[in-house]
C-alpha cells in the first residue's frame, strides 16, 4: 500500500518522500562516516532535504549499513594483512593474535567476517609492522 | 503512540548520535516513555508546528529533546535528540551538558 507523503516538520513546507541517492553518510558502530548504499530509500523532504526515519525505514537502513560495515571491515582487514605479510608469516600472526590456524586465509577469501576488534588490532599492527610485531612477541613472551 | 511505533524521527538531528539506527530508535522510545513533567523546558513556535523542548539525563550526560505531535498522521515526531550543547533550564532544574 502506498502511503501519502508526510509533511516535513523541519521546514514545515516540503513533503517527505522516499529518496534513493548517492553521497549520504551515517554513523554505524565503530565507523563515524559510513556511506549509505544508494539503493536504500530514506524518507526525505523535497524542500529542505531533512531525512526522517520511521521503524520500517530504520530497520532497512540498519540492515544495509550492517552489510556495508562488514564489507568495509573485510576490506580493511585484507589491507592490513597484506601489509603485515611482508614482515610476519600468516601462521605466526594467527598465533600472536590467538586465532585458529587458517583463520586469516578464510578471512581473505571472504569465508569469515572479521570482528571490529580484530580489524582494530590488525590496523594497529600494520601501522608499524616490524616494531609492533616485535612488541607483541615480547609481550606474550613476558611470562 | 510511542508504544504503537507511531514515531517519526529526524535522522541527522537525532539518529546519527548512536551507533546504529535501531539502537537510536530504541533509546528514543525509552526516553519518550519515561518523560516526566520535570523534564519540560519550554515550547517553541515553528513554521507550522508548536514543539516542546525537554532536557533529559542519559548516563550522566544531558540531552536535548524537541518533539511535536503530527495530528494528521497521527504520530509523535522527534525533531531533535542530541547531547546538550549548553545548559538547559527545565521545570525540574538546570540540565548540564
Amino acid at each position: 500500500m502506498t502511503r501519502k507523503a508526510r509533511r516535513c516538520h523541519e521546514c514545515g513546507i516540503g513533503k517527505v518522500k522516499p529518496l534513493r541517492v548517492k553521497g549520504r553518510y551515517a554513523r554505524y558502530k565503530t565507523m563515524p562516516r559510513l556511506e549509505i548504499p544508494k539503493n536504500v530509500a530514506i524518507p526525505t523532504c523535497d524542500n529542505c532535504g531533512a531525512e526522517w526515519m520511521d521503524e520500517e525505514a530504520a530497520q532497512a537502513l540498519d540492515k544495509a549499513l550492517d552489510k556495508a560495515f562488514r564489507a568495509e571491515l573485510r576490506s580493511r582487514a585484507e589491507k592490513a594483512i597484506e601489509a603485515l605479510s611482508k614482515h610476519v608469516s600468516q601462521r605466526r600472526l594467527e598465533k600472536l593474535l590467538g586465532l585458529s590456524q587458517g583463520y586469516l586465509s578464510k578471512l581473505r577469501s571472504g569465508d569469515r567476517d572479521p570482528s571490529a576488534e580484530l580489524v582494530s588490532q590488525l590496523a594497529m599492527l600494520s601501522k608499524d609492522p616490524r616494531r609492533r610485531i616485535h612488541e607483541l612477541e615480547a609481550f606474550w613472551d613476558d611470562g | 503512540m510511542v508504544a504503537c511505533g507511531k514515531l517519526f524521527v529526524q535522522r541527522t538531528r537525532a539518529l546519527d548520535f548512536f551507533s546504529s539506527p535501531r539502537e537510536a530508535l530504541a533509546t528514543v522510545k525509552e526516553v519518550l516513555v519515561g518523560l516526566e513533567l520535570g523534564s519540560f523546558a519550554h515550547s517553541v513556535k515553528l513554521t507550522w508546528d508548536v514543539a516542546d523542548v525537554y532536557g533529559v539525563v542519559i548516563e550522566e550526560e544531558g540531552w536535548y529533546l524537541k518533539i511535536t505531535v503530527d495530528e494528521e498522521e497521527p504520530e509523535l515526531v522527534v525533531i531533535s535528540f542530541h547531547p546538550l550543547e549548553r545548559p538547559l533550564r527545565t521545570r525540574g532544574g538546570v540540565i548540564e551538558p
